[in-house]
């Protein structure tokens, strides 16, 4: 499928979509709850995981299970042309030289058998979520115990080091640097990462605006604004902030599966801070945080705005000097700097300030009570 | 009890029963550990040594919130107040152990409902009768010093069925007519719910028409303790706020 309106196309709303659910998750987490996770990009990273590593292997487990005669005869063929020794197609499918070759014939099994496709789906989607909340569990362990500057930190590193240094400097688990291709589940891949990004999207907006307004948000914000006075108010703010945590971190996830799906053969350096971290973060600071429909404005103002600059200033400086263009090629993250500058000094609360956590309608209530 | 602060010993051996079902005054002049005791009773200060015991069990090693889910209320002297909370919902907070409080109940607001309507409405009331209720929809920056003060306490008087509540200075800042209907709030929970009210107070006028007991401390210690009349004319007390 190719969907082109304007200077917009399928790839960028389907990222545009990737990014409402990173944002709203980070919300949870940093607007409501006041964690600073640095480290969203790692919670990312492992929904393409899921995908990558884990799913074209188990993909290739299925095909090897149920078409053990078509599976050896692809391995032959295979140890024949590449002069290897695979003794499986899962083994096949898990190495950077054959997964580029092995992957599209996985994925014809797939398609031609319907109800592996969709058992395989849910089991990949089990498989983000647990690896998100495994993931998660590690970090909360840090954020009970640090203070909030030292937990940023603490982040940041920790996602650095599993997905910049840990996944990509070893081959076996994605692929190195290259990543492995990520199963395809639908012959129009992005045509079904568009759809599962837009559903995903809508209850993840659906599930979070519930959240924001009941009880729970109420205490979330107030363990954000004071721990000491929520502890004194009967509040476990550890257990708080881990259920908070785990939840956000398997919502994250699902952004990267969705971005995955989108581009199978993303390297795992796509998955870096700059993109999955700090525009997050960005969106949300323009948008306002603790605020689900701040987190939207920011992801598109921000996106809409990256995309005319992305667009029309190459054109611009399309003849000039070396120089020129060059600052061009760059004006979109300068941009976005000088943008979140001027948010916060001239509306540092966001487009979409914090609102009260509407459980009911307050005044009614307080009508009731004259 | 005892609790240092570097060389400053804040509480130096304090040594307190605090009568069940009645309300204790704790007197005293700035400086002298008062705030500090309620901190390390609550739980916000962990003690160099002593122990803390609540109706029979001994809490010393308890969190916060798990000496509040005994029954053991307090407030702030200075107020500390959910800055992103409007004044409606900082005193609903105070109320615990609603069903929505999960992240999954949360979104069943039928679960919720009915536990969060009592409570609104109840912080509704208490606001009315702190006399900020038309300030329901302030955020704490929005409001003045007294305000913040009359805040302070609708939060302490929410929780439901507390044992003990600890009162730092209720009423300061307060005009003299609320203030005498604070302490008159604070006996008809007393009176009416058998809670047991340790109140930390300077404006002794005020409170000791409302007191059944009090203690006087200075320099960390415990100097007096008895009926209020008596202690309030103990040569020692009298001297130690002189010269304070
Ligand atoms: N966190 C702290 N760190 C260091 N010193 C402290 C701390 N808290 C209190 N102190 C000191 O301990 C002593 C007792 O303070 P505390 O606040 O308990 O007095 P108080 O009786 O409540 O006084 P006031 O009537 O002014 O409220 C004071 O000298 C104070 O400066
Ligand atoms: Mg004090």
């Amino acid at each position: 499928m190719n969907i082109e309106f304007w200077i917009f196309s399928d790839t960028w709303l389907i990222l545009v979509l990737s990014y409402f659910i990173v944002t709203l998750s980070l919300n949870l987490e940093a607007g409501y709850t006041g964690i600073p996770n640095f480290g969203k990009a790692l919670f990312v990273f492992m929904g393409a995981w899921a995908a990558q590593g884990i799913g074209i292997r188990l993909a290739a487990l299925f095909m090897q299970h149920y078409d053990p005669k078509d599976s050896s005869l692809l391995v032959e063929r295979l140890n024949s042309m590449l002069g290897q020794n695979y003794h499986s197609l899962v083994e096949a499918a898990g190495s950077t030289e054959a997964n580029r070759i092995v992957a599209p014939h996985i994925y014809d099994f797939l398609f031609a058998h319907p109800a592996l496709d969709i058992t395989l789906f849910i089991v990949i989607l089990l498989v983000t979520l647990g690896l998100a909340a495994a993931m998660g569990l590690i970090a909360s362990y840090a954020a009970l115990r640090l203070r909030e500057e030292y937990l940023a930190i603490l982040l940041l590193s920790f996602s650095e080091l599993v997905v910049m240094v840990i996944f990509n400097q070893t081959d076996s688990l994605n692929g190195g640097p290259k990543g492995l291709w990520a199963v395809e589940f639908y012959p129009d891949n992005r045509l079904f990462a568009l759809i599962l990004g837009a559903v995903i999207s809508l209850l993840v907006f659906i599930y979070a605006e519930r959240l924001g307004n009941s009880p729970m948000g109420r205490t979330m914000r107030a363990v954000r604004d004071d721990e000491v006075a929520a502890g004194v108010f009967g509040r476990d703010v550890a257990m708080t902030r881990l259920k908070v945590i785990m939840i956000s971190s398997m919502i994250a996830a699902l952004a990267g599966l969705v971005y995955i799906e989108a581009k199978p053969s993303a390297q795992t350096l796509t998955f870096n801070r700059v993109i999955w971290t700090f525009f997050p973060w960005a969106f949300l600071i323009l948008g306002g945080m603790a605020n689900n429909k701040g987190a939207i404005v920011g992801v598109l103002v921000f996106m809409v705005l990256k995309r005319f600059v992305e667009f029309y200033v190459p054109q611009m400086a399309a003849g000039h000097s070396a120089a020129i263009q060059m600052l061009a090629a760059y004006l979109s993250n300068i941009i976005v700097g000088l943008l979140i500058l001027l948010v916060l000094y001239f509306r540092p609360q966001g487009v979409l300030p914090e609102k009260p956590s509407k459980t009911m309608d307050l005044d009614v209530v307080l009508e009731e009570t004259k | 009890m005892v609790k240092n602060f570097g060389a400053l010993k804040a509480l130096d051996r304090v040594n307190m029963e605090i009568p069940r079902g009645k309300i204790t005054l704790l007197i005293g002049p700035n400086g002298s550990g008062k705030t500090t005791l309620m901190n390390i009773i609550s739980g916000v200060y962990k003690p160099d040594a002593g122990k803390i015991i609540l109706d029979g069990e001994d809490v010393t090693n308890l969190d916060t919130h798990e000496r509040f889910r005994k029954g053991l209320v307090r407030n702030f002297q200075i107020p500390r107040l959910f800055q992103g909370l409007i004044t409606l919902e900082n005193v609903a907070f105070a109320r615990y152990g609603n069903p929505g409080e999960g992240v999954i109940s949360g979104t069943m607001k039928r679960r919720w409902f009915k536990f969060e309507y009592e409570t609104l409405k109840r912080a509704a009331e208490t606001i009315t009768f702190t006399k900020i209720r038309h300030l329901w929809d302030k955020k704490p920056s929005e409001l003045s010093g007294g305000q913040m003060k009359l805040l302070e306490v609708a939060r302490s008087l929410m929780p439901d069925e507390p044992k003990i509540v600890l009162m730092d200075e209720p009423t300061s800042g307060v005009n003299p007519v609320l203030a005498h209907e604070i302490f008159q709030r604070i006996r008809d929970v007393n009176r009416k719910r058998r809670v047991t009210f340790l109140v930390v107070e300077h404006r002794l006028d005020i409170a000791v028409g409302y007191v059944d007991y009090a203690y006087a401390m200075a320099f960390g210690k415990v100097i007096a303790h008895g009926e209020p009349e008596a202690v309030l004319n103990d040569p020692r007390v009298i001297e130690s706020y002189l010269g304070g």
